[in-house]
């Protein structure tokens, strides 16, 4: 059985942020997951913009997240010329649909590749990396195989 | 969703040097391929009014333009990027200007070295857009392009209960045809076992799920009715077309088993008023096998979650009940990068009997659907003879 990568080990590369999106990564750094809600539709969205894209009302703030959620879909990704990720040979690029509703794409890491799966729940592991800290996530179930 | 009120035709079709070019430029393959396909049709530069182009530059058309020498009299000029679906997206908007009569001949072209490119080094497979607005919660996490058509196939895969082999199929059926189609880049056929036992590259896809990396280009000549009746081919009628966008985001795709051609084909199978059943060949973009399952389903070919049993046991191959992807599709015959345009040229080509030793007797209608990033955007055009 091979692993997932470890905090350590996954390949990262630095975002761009912006002016709007800094408090998002700097939530990160506190260990706290934002999305964004609307308080005219009530509706959750990520990623994040200042006017909600459901009704476009400018009445949205951000909101917290447990950091739990489930495996929309993943790969093991086995082969690649793009560095830094061709370095970390397999790695697991997943999208994570969050307990809250909105899905946000990331990293699997600190697994067992085997238990990675389809609607196999997830919590959430910040790692730091240089000036930036990504919400990855680590399968929670143990899979019986 | 009505016909076009004046109708329009397919009239020239070309594909210029294809497979291995390390000699030509991306613009000189333009050229050989818009001369080749005004030859096809029986005109002259001079007929030509309109161009539409994209993927050479950051001024696409026109420097298309320039090169051939065409910028004085175009009078309709279109660069859609919408990924390897824009020559579907461009036939419908050229077909809707020539149908106002705001122009009478437009030229399609495309053209991209991108294997001599990747064997030069002077490109990665991989593209990258960036790290700004909403890529900075995607680029940081390697979500490759095959990644992306991987993650949908997981999940189809979890949904439906699609093999891996109903996967691979796809591609053994793609080069099943390409065996006939002396212009493919890979002739020699393969099994399922092969599909599966090459390399892994992102589970589930196999290096011979992957779209091939070839250079190539061509172009096709679109005309109105009053010009289309005397040239020198039979027409091939745009009857209806549609176009959809749907992601850029992966996290934004509402359902990754479902193809945005769910809109674009009710759209043109609407206009051209028949239904999937009454096509006799598919040109379907084959970036990677799970597209080709995606896309069957979204068209209405078969019932959502279907695809995999529907491509079982040879339906896509040339004697099959759905000849699709007759040139052996960009699983094995050709894949500069954006694989919109060769669709039209090959469904061309069946529709008016010319294909040769691949040619699927008595195809008179033609579903095309091209999609454009990774599931991003698609186009659906219906052609026929009459």
């Amino acid at each position: 059985m091979s692993d997932a990568p470890t905090p350590d080990t996954v390949p990262l590369t630095a975002p761009v942020a912006d002016p709007f999106t800094a408090p998002w990564w700097a939530a990160c750094r506190e260990r706290r997951l934002l999305v964004r809600s609307c308080r005219a539709c009530g509706r959750l969205h990520f990623p994040p913009r200042p006017a909600c894209p459901s009704c476009w009302s400018n009445d949205v703030a951000w909101h917290p997240c447990a950091g739990i959620g489930v495996v929309y879909s993943f790969s093991i990704v086995r082969e690649s010329d793009l560095a830094p990720f061709s370095n970390a040979i397999p790695y697991v690029p997943a999208v994570v649909e969050l307990a809250e509703g909105p899905r946000l794409m990331t990293t699997i890491v600190n697994s067992v590749l085997q238990a990675v799966a389809v609607d196999a729940p997830v919590e959430v592991v910040f790692v730091d990396r240089g000036e930036w800290t990504f919400p990855t996530f680590r399968v929670t179930s143990r899979l019986v195989l | 969703m009505s016909a076009f009120p004046r109708r329009v035709a397919v009239v020239g079709v070309a594909l210029s040097d294809v497979g291995r070019v390390d000699d030509k430029t991306e613009l000189q393959l333009h050229q050989q391929a818009i001369t080749r396909a005004v030859a096809d049709a029986g005109l002259t530069p001079q007929d030509i009014d309109g161009l539409c182009s994209t993927g050479t530059g950051v001024l696409s058309p026109i420097e298309v333009a320039e090169y051939t020498g065409l910028a004085a009299r175009l009078r309709h000029v279109e660069s859609s990027t919408v990924g390897g679906s824009t020559w579907e997206f461009m036939s419908r908007h050229a077909a809707s200007a020539i149908a106002l009569g705001l122009v009478d001949v437009v030229v399609l072209s495309y053209a991209s070295t991108t294997r001599a490119d990747l064997k030069r080094g002077a490109r990665t497979s991989n593209l990258s857009f960036g790290a700004r607005d909403n890529l900075q919660f995607d680029s940081p996490y390697g979500h490759s392009l095959v990644a992306k058509y991987a993650m949908a196939a997981q999940r189809h895969m979890a949904k439906y209960g699609t093999t891996v082999e109903q996967l691979a199929e796809v591609a053994v059926s793609a080069r099943a045809n390409a065996v006939d189609n002396p212009e493919a880049y890979y002739r020699e056929p393969i099994s399922i076992d092969d599909v599966l036992r090459s390399r892994p590259i992102a589970d589930p896809l196999t290096k011979l799920q992957c779209c091939i990396r070839s250079d190539g280009g061509g172009a096709v000549i679109l005309a109105a009715e009053d010009r289309a009746r005397d040239l020198a081919k039979r027409p091939v009628w745009i009857l209806g077309a549609g176009e959809a966008v749907s992601h850029v985001t992966m996290s934004e795709w509402p359902d990754f088993t479902e193809s945005a051609c769910v809109r674009s084909g009710r759209d043109a199978f609407a206009q051209a008023g028949v239904t999937p059943a009454d096509i006799d060949i598919c040109q379907l973009y084959d970036s990677f096998t799970i597209t080709v399952l995606l896309t069957l389903e979204g068209l209405g070919f078969c019932a959502p979650g279907a695809g995999g049993a529907f491509v079982e046991g040879g339906t896509l191959r040339l004697d099959g009940r759905l000849p699709t992807n007759t040139d052996g599709g960009g699983l094995s015959a050709c894949h500069p990068g954006m694989r919109g345009l060769f669709l039209i040229v090959e469904a061309a080509r069946q529709l008016r009997g010319e294909a040769g030793a691949r040619q699927v007797p008595g195809a008179r209608l033609a579903c095309v659907n091209g999609t454009g990033g990774w599931m991003s955007s698609t186009s659906t055009l219906i052609l026929g003879t009459e």
